[in-house]
Formats: C-alpha cells, sequence, structure tokens
C-alpha cells in the first residue's frame, strides 16, 4: 500500500517494464549460468589449477630447464604445450617453486632474479615469434641454469644431511 | 523447491545485515542534512547549481563510509534540497564504490596501477553519467521543501536523532528492501556455483555477463574490492572486473527503482542504458591492457558464489543448514550494526503510530517564544554558558578531519600488527588442521576463507604500518594462499584423498610463511 503511493500513479506501469527487463537479465544469467556450470563437471581438480607442464617442484623445473637448452627434452604428454611456451613458463614460475621448498631467502632471491631478468624478457621473445633455438643463445641464460643447477644440488645435499 | 526458497532467504538475510552499518550510516548523514545542515546547507554543501557541483559530488561520495543501499536516504534528501538530477546520480554512483578503507585494501591486494586506472575509469563515468543527464534533462531539480531551522543545542541532538528513525521508518527504506528482494531473486536464478566460469579471461561475454547479475546483485564496497583483487589474482577477466566494480557496487534494483520513482521510466531508463553501455566500452577497452601479466588464469572462481543460491540439495534439514550458514557468515560488528537498525525503525514506527502529525519533532524545533527571533539561532542565549555557536565553516573541517581520521584509525584497527595477525593465523591454522584430520567438512569450509582473510589482513597491515612484506615473504603467502584454495576445493568435493594432500602442503607452507615473518636471529 504504502510502496504504491510512493511510487504514485503514473509511474506503475514503468514499474513493470522495468520488472519485465529484469527478468530478461535473470533468465540471460540462468541460461548462461547453467551452461557454465556443465563445463565444469568433467575437468579433473588438478588439471583445473595446474597446467599439464607444471614442474611439481623446482627440481623438477630445473631438470626441465637444463634438458630444454641441452636438446634432449620431449614433448612429452603435453605435447598441444610448444617447447617455447614450456621454456617461459618455467622462468616465469622459478620464484613459486623457489618459495615452495625449503630453499633460504639467500637462494630464493637469486632465483628470483634469474626469472625477473629472463622471464620478461623470454615472453618477449615468445610474442615475437622467436624459436627455443634463439631464446636459448640469450646471454646469460646458460650461466642462469647453471646458478639454478647448483642451488638445486646443493640443496638436495643438505636435505639428504639433514635425513641422516 | 526448498532450495530455491532457502537459498533466497538465506542470501536476503546476508545481504541485509552485511549492509546494516552502512545502511545507519546512511540514515545518520541523511538526519544531519535534514536537521543540521538543512535544506539550503545540503545544497551549498554539493556546490549549488554551479560547475562545481559533480565534483564535490564524488569528493563527498568517496569519504562517506556508505553502501548503495545506505546511499538511497542520503539521495532522498539531496532530492528534497533542490539538487540537481545528475548531482545526485553521480553521487548515489560514487559514495558505495569507494571508500578510504577499501581503496587501502584494494592497493595491496591487486596491481595499484590498474586500482588507479580503475578509480579513474569509475570516476569518468561518474562525471560523464552526471554530465549527460543534467544535459538531456535540464532543469530537472525541485524547489527545496521548505524546513524549519532547527535551534541549537541539546534539542537539536535530539531533532537529530529521532530524524534517524523517522528516516528508517520512511520510503527510502522500501527501495532498501526492493534491493534486497532483488537479491533473493537472483540468488533463485542462479543454481549454486553457476558462476564459477563466467569470468574467463578469454569469455568475451565475461562483462556482458557481469553486467546482468551485477544490476541485480547487492556489494559492499570491501567485498567488491576483494572480489576485484581475486579476479586479478586469478587472471579473470578485467573487463568484467570493471563491470562487477561500478555495477555491483554502484546499482540494484532499489537504486534503480528510486530513479524510475523520482525521474520517470524513460529518462531513467535512457540513464541506465547509458551507463551500461559506457561501463562495457571501458569495460572492454580496459581488459587486454591492464591484463595481469605471469597470472596463470584459472579454470574457474568462487569469487562469485554469493551471487548464486547457496545450497545445491538440501536433503537434509533446510531451517539448519539455513541457520548455520547464516551463523557462519555473520559478523558480530555487523549484527550489532542491524539491532540498531532495527531499534531505529522500531522507534520510526512508533512515532508513526502514536504521534502522526509530528508533535514530537515539532516540540524539538520549537523555539521558546523569547527567543523566537532569528538571532537565536546564531547566538543562542539559552542553554550552558558555555554552549558557543560554531561557524558553520569549522564545523565542516571538523567533520571532514574526522571523517578522515576515523578511516586512519578504522584502517589501523581492522589491520591489526603482523605479530596479532600471525597469533590468530596460527590459531586458526590449528582449528584447520584438527578438523582437516576429522573430515568434518564443514568446519573446514568456515575455516578456510577466515584463514585467507587473515592472509590479506597481513599484506595490508604491513603495508599500512612502512614495513611492506619483501618478495619472498609474499611469495611464501601467496603459496600459502594457493595451497588453501587447493583443500577449500578438495573439502567441497568431499575428496578425502585430495583433502589428506593439500592439507599437509597447506600447513608445510604455513610454517614457511611463519619462518620468513619471523627469520631466526
Amino acid at each position: 500500500m504504502q510502496l504504491t503511493k510512493c511510487f504514485g500513479k503514473g509511474s506503475s506501469a514503468g514499474i513493470f517494464q522495468a520488472l519485465r527487463l529484469g527478468i530478461f537479465m535473470l533468465v540471460f544469467c540462468l541460461g548462461y549460468g547453467c551452461n557454465a556450470g556443465k563445463k565444469s563437471e568433467s575437468t579433473d581438480a588438478h588439471e583445473e589449477h595446474f597446467p599439464p607442464h607444471w614442474p611439481e617442484t623446482i627440481f623438477v623445473a630445473t631438470d626441465r630447464l637444463a634438458a630444454l637448452e641441452s636438446g634432449s627434452a620431449e614433448k612429452g604428454p603435453d605435447s598441444w604445450v610448444s617447447l617455447e611456451q614450456q621454456w617461459v613458463d618455467l622462468f616465469r614460475w622459478l620464484p613459486e617453486l623457489a618459495a615452495d621448498s625449503e630453499l633460504s631467502k639467500i637462494d630464493f632471491d637469486q632465483i628470483d632474479a634469474i626469472s625477473l631478468k629472463h622471464g620478461i624478457s623470454m615472453e618477449k621473445m615468445l610474442e615475437q615469434g622467436k624459436k627455443l633455438e634463439q631464446m636459448k643463445a640469450e646471454p646469460g641464460v646458460s650461466e642462469a641454469i647453471a646458478t639454478l643447477q647448483q642451488i638445486c644440488r646443493q640443496e638436495l645435499q643438505r636435505l639428504q644431511t639433514s635425513e641422516q | 523447491m526448498d532450495v530455491l526458497i532457502c537459498g533466497g532467504i538465506v542470501r536476503m538475510l546476508q545481504a541485509i545485515v552485511a549492509a546494516a552499518p552502512t545502511i545507519v550510516v546512511g540514515w545518520l548523514v541523511a538526519a544531519v542534512m535534514e536537521r543540521i545542515l538543512g535544506r539550503d546547507g545540503t545544497l551549498r554543501l554539493f556546490g549549488g547549481h554551479t560547475w562545481r557541483q559533480l565534483p564535490y559530488a564524488w569528493l563527498l561520495g568517496m569519504l562517506l563510509p556508505v553502501c548503495s543501499l545506505g546511499v538511497i536516504p542520503i539521495m532522498v534528501q539531496m532530492r528534497r534540497s533542490g539538487i540537481a538530477g545528475g548531482t545526485i546520480l553521480a553521487f548515489g554512483l560514487t559514495a558505495p564504490l569507494f571508500n578510504p578503507i577499501s581503496v587501502l585494501y584494494g592497493l595491496t591486494l591487486s596491481d595499484p596501477f590498474a586500482l588507479f586506472v580503475f578509480c579513474l575509469c569509475s570516476l569518468t563515468i561518474v562525471t560523464v553519467m552526471g554530465l549527460l543527464w543534467d544535459w538531456l534533462f535540464p532543469n530537472n531539480w525541485l524547489e527545496p521543501e521548505p524546513l524549519p531551522k532547527t535551534p541549537y543545542g541539546i534539542r537539536r541532538i535530539g531533532a537529530v536523532a529521532l530524524s534517524i528513525c523517522q528516516q528508517a521508518f520512511s520510503v527510502s527504506s522500501w527501495y532498501i528492501l526492493i534491493a534486497i528482494l532483488g537479491v533473493g531473486l537472483l540468488s533463485m536464478a542462479l543454481p549454486a556455483g553457476c558462476l564459477q566460469k563466467a569470468a574467463g579471461k578469454d569469455d568475451l561475454a565475461a562483462p556482458l555477463v557481469m553486467a546482468g547479475v551485477a544490476t541485480f546483485a547487492y556489494i559492499t564496497p570491501m567485498v567488491a574490492i576483494v572480489q576485484v583483487a581475486s579476479m586479478f589474482q586469478h587472471g579473470n577477466s578485467i573487463g568484467a572486473a570493471f563491470t562487477l566494480l561500478v555495477l555491483g557496487t554502484g546499482v540494484n534494483l532499489g537504486f534503480i527503482a528510486w530513479t524510475i520513482t523520482n525521474y520517470r521510466l524513460k529518462p531513467s531508463l535512457i540513464w541506465l542504458s547509458s551507463l551500461m553501455v559506457v561501463v562495457l566500452i571501458l569495460g572492454y577497452c580496459v581488459d587486454q591492457p591492464l591484463r595481469p601479466r605471469g597470472v596463470e588464469p584459472a579454470d574457474h572462481t568462487h569469487a562469485f558464489d554469493v551471487y548464486c543460491n547457496p545450497f545445491q540439495d538440501l536433503s537434509s534439514d533446510a531451517v539448519a543448514a539455513s541457520t548455520r550458514m547464516l551463523r557462519d557468515s555473520w559478523k558480530m560488528e555487523d549484527l550489532i550494526a542491524a539491532a540498531a537498525g532495527i531499534l531505529f525503525v522500531m522507534i520510526g514506527l512508533i512515532q508513526r503510530v502514536v504521534d502522526p502529525n509530528g508533535k514530537w519533532m515539532k516540540w524539538l524545533i520549537e523555539l521558546p517564544p523569547e527567543t523566537s527571533s532569528e538571532n537565536t539561532l546564531i547566538e543562542p542565549k539559552h542553554g550552558l554558558r558555555r554552549d558557543i555557536v560554531l561557524p558553520n565553516w569549522i564545523i565542516a573541517l571538523s567533520c571532514l578531519g574526522g571523517l578522515v581520521a576515523a578511516s586512519i584509525v578504522g584502517c589501523f584497527l581492522y589491520y591489526p600488527p603482523r605479530s596479532a595477525i600471525r597469533q590468530e593465523m596460527q590459531y586458526v591454522q590449528s582449528d584447520l588442521m584438527a578438523d582437516t584430520l576429522k573430515y568434518e567438512w564443514d568446519k573446514i569450509l568456515y575455516w578456510v576463507p577466515i584463514q585467507e582473510d587473515w592472509g590479506h589482513k597481513l599484506a595490508v597491515s604491513a603495508y599500512l604500518r612502512g614495513t611492506p612484506l619483501t618478495r619472498y615473504q609474499k611469495m611464501k603467502l601467496h603459496v600459502f594462499m594457493s595451497k588453501l584454495e587447493l583443500l577449500e576445493h578438495a573439502a567441497e568435493d568431499q575428496e578425502k584423498e585430495e583433502v589428506d594432500k593439500w592439507k599437509w602442503e597447506a600447513n608445510r607452507a604455513f610454517n614457511r610463511l611463519k619462518d620468513s615473518l619471523n627469520p631466526p636471529k
């Protein structure tokens, strides 16, 4: 009662039009939403969060980078991801992987610096359509991978010693 | 059927309680405008009918801690004070969009440049829409309603208090209820979790869908900024994030109903469609340039689950499930504000029934006969000896300073020191671990968002106190939050093996985060 009074006589038709518009939008959302919901049923939780070439640890990432650099890496099951894309992604993921380990802050800072330096430049090269061979030829890349390998070797030794 | 009705009611109750603090602030501001500033003062505050009105509208809008529901009583007062429609609508859109606490929170959660661009685009929209309204519909203001001046002193405080209750039980509350009804309808129309894939990075329809949802949704400024930040972190569509921020916080069904009632249907629909078009154009424009680099786009997000029905099925007791969900989502401060709001509405109702002619207010604003000259309003001769009348500019400056000071104090209270947060996180982590060991799904899903909230607060608190987290600490926090999210997903799916995996991973990440915050000396 109060509501009709406050809306006034002339505007009640407007309210119905607005409601009609609202219902249309709701139906639109509902239709879209239901379709969107169906898509999620078939996907696996791990696949939803991690790309197929996600390395579980910093050690795996370093080995993979070294293999890509030496040319011994195969595409593997994630063959739809190009080797160039894998190379760039691995460089970008290094800080997160390093933070998800027991590496010291000094080691993390070193890895982070490598990622910052090469991750961005590699990404640009990827956007320019450069090949893996050209990316590997970038100055400082071999040294960066060697540093990563050294850090990982030391960390593995430390872990083995602490286990004993 | 139970799912639809219970879900709708739960979402409406969650929204009204979350909005309670800002609705009460809205009533207070409206009462101050009516009884202290008066019609002339309110018009002057918003720059009169000059070019200053729009900048003043968004400046005041950014300072006042109100949401899109709390802004409605203020808009009613502005309309009665003869302020132009464009200014009122600009204020109505800006006030809920940003406040100091939410902007600070947003700054630490997402890229500051992106947030700056969002702010700039929002202010552009508000200004353009205000100008467009005044250009399309010139001289659209009402003549200010005559309002007797309120005398100084204790009676004025009483008049403001009574006015708050009158605001609470007034037409503006109907619009608030319409907005809340929109929230209920939205959750009834959207099945649980159906928006999880609605904001994909490469989904061209994402801003459009978000515009449809956000128009009906009610979002507090804080929730909006958290959701926008979460969309950045998950690599979702930036256009959709922008649409959500502007339309989700600024527009709701009550706002639309108020506009139609006051400015008729055709102008309102023209304005609303123009707003949608401008927001969508800007949303699509900022989508590519602001896309965060190096963020792996998540396959889905839970950020928009709050707009959908909370229940997938209600095989067990529907009332018990709804009660549990409400109990988990309500916060003590919101409940206190809701109780105060109910009290104001009740007093307003009693006043309307007992005193339909407004004698209480007349008594409060009536001047004693011997002092009823105009001068008494400036130089009172009654009351306490030290009861001096301050010039308006001092009051205005004090209010402004008070708002800024309150915002700063509020920030420091809301984000406790790092040590306190660390302690809280430790307690939550212990409870979370205990519940994961017993596979208590509801409890796990209760603790994870709380722990995530503390994680966000940790970053803001460090930033606020001038000792921002280092990159090392930020990464440790990021890893911990990622593991928490995976644990949450596993708990949602009730996958015991996955929960076993991610609980240890999350705990290990938490211990590393703790160590990074307190490095051994």
